[in-house]
């Protein structure tokens, strides 16, 4: 799908840092993409890169203290969420955007059934009766899949399969046809089986309402199946941007192509699997310049004086490819 | 869950009987006897004979089975047979008294008073004592949770500071103190604001309902405040630790990303959560409080039942300390069971099949 000209969500240069004992952590530090109406966006990176951090700055829901977005704005349909008060943000959220979580075991109050965990929602925001709220629920447990919906919505969440609690969560989430579903790693926590029924769920259920998808994941398979566009972030920030397929097919930055390179499904038989070396960086103490170049093979003295601006990539600019590297010409060579 | 709460009630007996068993050998191994206390004079009056002492002491001796073998008496308490002269006929009585013991119902007689059961005492003990202790973990829980809450949501708010040092100061006072203190103050000698001795005045016998429950309130608001006071600290920590604890779990989030309100995830989705340690609390604060009375009505002079155990003590009145005993374990295990059926209530995921 390609860009279209309004999109339904915009995050420009959204800063959230914490600040703890061991003094500010620059958790999300700039990062700034785009999701078009009816888009998926696939956001990739390690373990304490600020994929989530980015996701939970968008609904507002960053634990405060200690953590705090300090900067940037959140255009939603052209409003700044950041600007809003409290009162218009719960209007919002769980009602145009809607977010799932990486485990289903936790994500749902064991002490409510299902049911009346969906029925809460819809009655805040839809403003229908008991009655209607919970015909609405057995009706999103059935559209999500799960058998025999009449019985299940009286059921508590420890009755439930992870596979199943998860199918809630987005049942939950669907509840009030939102615009833009959150996924963070929804299937993280799953069996590889289950994993691929809930990316079909997903990918089925934004067909029929045609909503925006920000799909958080440390897998390049699941954002090579479902996403139209990937941001690849790294240490706070977004370090490439691409079309899904442009991006399997030519990355630039060698953040990028290290991680396509130690996917076992490209790996040569009989050969050991390439790795990135080193760990992410402490956000506590970011190196300076570029973040990666401590772990870079390209990295020399201008990667530590001058932090690389995300560039567009290659000769057609339109296609919203765009990486952040001093030395793109040398890690296509890569 | 019906069958499981009478399971448990059955196995009261065999523990409530292990008890007795204890509580028994204990008093008789104390050195000291009803019988020496009784002849000692320190009820009856000085100025008796050696002699007549003696011999009332032996007559004493006998009638209570006290001259008897310790297991004998122990048999004889439990009963269900009356194992004296004038016992069931199997054991050699005469016939004229043939039951006796606890499963027969029969607390025994006390030995000062021998015409009064102790089992009616205790009634009329618990009477008092049983509304002064619900009233007290009522006022402590409606006092401690409502702190507690505010205290987890608004961590290092100044009044959650505040709260904190307080209610520490007040766990730290021994509540013998606070309770002379609160006399002092709030007494004839002090404001003279309120009654400080006994539950009702002298002439509460005449007074219309209204003034009778209005004599009998402020009689109850010292020694109320002295119950509970102590509690508000240590549940009120429980119930921040509690809260605070479920308020960072991923659920607390996804109510949140639904777009509630504040105060809806607090009181709907983190309070039922964090309610079970502070039930576990409902099953040890019930037993205290009943027995922990004993100082509070010795203070207050309130004929309750924490009074009856302390003077049953003194006077070796052991029939009367066996039964505050036993209803003190029957409430602890009371306790424990109730606190086991509240948490299947308020957690699905507990069921006892």
């Amino acid at each position: 799908m390609t860009a279209p000209n309004k999109p339904l969500l915009e995050l420009r240069d959204v800063r959230t840092y914490f600040y703890g004992d061991e003094g500010e952590a620059r958790a999300v530090d700039g990062v700034s993409y785009t999701i078009g109406p009816g888009q998926t966006l696939g956001v990739v990176g390690e373990s304490g890169c600020g994929k989530s951090v980015t996701a939970l700055s968008i609904m507002r829901l960053v634990p405060s203290p200690p953590g705090k977005t300090v900067a940037g704005q959140i255009l939603f349909e052209g409003r700044d969420l950041l600007a809003l008060e409290e009162r218009e943000m719960r209007a919002i959220r769980g009602n145009d955007i809607a977010m799932i979580f990486q485990e289903p075991a936790t994500a749902l109050n064991p002490v409510y059934t299902v049911g009346n965990q969906i029925v809460e929602a819809v009655r805040l925001h839809q403003g229908l009766d008991r009655e209607q709220a919970r015909a609405r629920a057995i009706e999103m447990l059935k559209l999500v899949g799960i058998p025999s919906p009449e019985e299940r919505v009286d059921e508590y969440p420890h009755q439930l399969s992870g596979g199943m609690r998860q199918r809630v969560m987005i049942a939950l989430a669907m509840s009030c046809d939102p615009k833009l579903l959150i996924a963070d790693e929804p299937t993280t926590a799953l069996d590889v089986t289950v994993q691929a029924q809930i990316l079909e769920l997903i990918s089925a259920l934004q067909k029929r309402t045609g909503m925006s998808v920000l799909l958080i994941t440390h897998d390049l398979g699941v954002v090579a199946e479902t996403a139209d566009h990937v941001c690849v972030m790294y240490a706070g920030k977004v370090v490439e941007t691409a079309p899904v397929e442009r991006l399997f097919a030519r990355p630039a930055h060698p953040y990028t192509i290290g991680l396509l390179r130690s996917l076992p499904e490209l790996a040569r038989p009989g050969e050991k699997l390439p790795t990135i070396e080193g760990v992410v960086p402490n956000a506590t103490r970011f190196p300076s310049g570029c973040r990666f170049r401590t772990r870079c093979s390209l990295a020399r003295d201008l990667c530590a004086e001058r932090e690389p601006p995300l560039e567009p990539v290659g000769g057609d600019e339109g296609d919203g490819h765009a990486a952040a590297c001093h030395f793109l010409e040398e890690a296509i060579e890569l | 869950m019906l069958q499981y709460v009478v399971r448990r009630l059955l196995w009261m007996i065999p523990t409530l009987i292990g008890v007795s068993l204890i509580v028994f050998s204990l008093i008789h191994l104390a050195p000291g006897d009803p019988a020496a206390v009784q002849s000692s004079g320190l009820l009856t009056g000085a100025g008796r004979s050696e002699g007549s002492a003696d011999q009332a002491t032996q007559k004493f001796r006998e009638r209570f089975l006290l001259d008897q073998p310790l297991w004998k008496q122990y048999l004889h308490y439990v009963g269900p047979f009356h194992l004296g002269k004038d016992g069931h006929p199997w054991f050699g009585g005469d016939g004229s008294d043939k039951w006796n013991g606890l499963l027969v119902g029969d607390f025994g007689n006390e030995f000062r008073r021998p015409t009064v059961e102790v089992a009616d005492e205790l009634v009329r003990r618990l009477e008092v004592t049983i509304p002064l202790a619900l009233l007290s973990v009522l006022i402590s829980y409606l006092v401690a949770i409502p702190i507690g809450i505010f205290s987890a949501v608004r961590r290092g708010h100044p009044l959650d500071l505040a709260s904190t040092v307080g209610l520490f100061v007040l766990y730290a006072v021994p509540s013998f103190w606070a309770g002379l203190m609160l006399q002092l103050a709030f007494g004839k000698s002090g404001l003279d604001w309120l009654p400080v001795i006994g539950l009702h005045d002298k002439d509460a016998a005449e007074m219309a309902t209204g003034a009778w429950l209005l004599d009998l309130l402020k009689h109850l608001v010292l020694p109320v405040f002295c119950y509970s006071y102590a509690s508000f600290a240590y549940l009120s920590r429980q119930m921040r630790s509690g809260m605070i604890d479920v308020i960072n779990q991923d659920y607390i989030r996804t109510a949140r990303a639904k777009g509630l309100s504040e105060k809806v995830v607090v009181l709907k989705h983190a309070l039922r959560n964090s309610m079970i340690p502070i039930l576990t609390l409902l099953a040890s604060i019930l037993p205290i409080l009943i027995g922990g009375s004993v100082i509070i009505e010795v203070v207050f002079d309130i004929p309750g039942m924490g009074k009856y155990a302390y003077e049953s003590l003194q006077l070796r009145e052991y029939n009367v300390i066996m039964a505050t005993t036993l209803i003190a374990s029957f409430m602890t295990i009371l306790g424990i069971l109730l606190s086991d059926v509240l948490y299947a209530l308020v957690d699905p995921r507990i069921r006892y099949d």
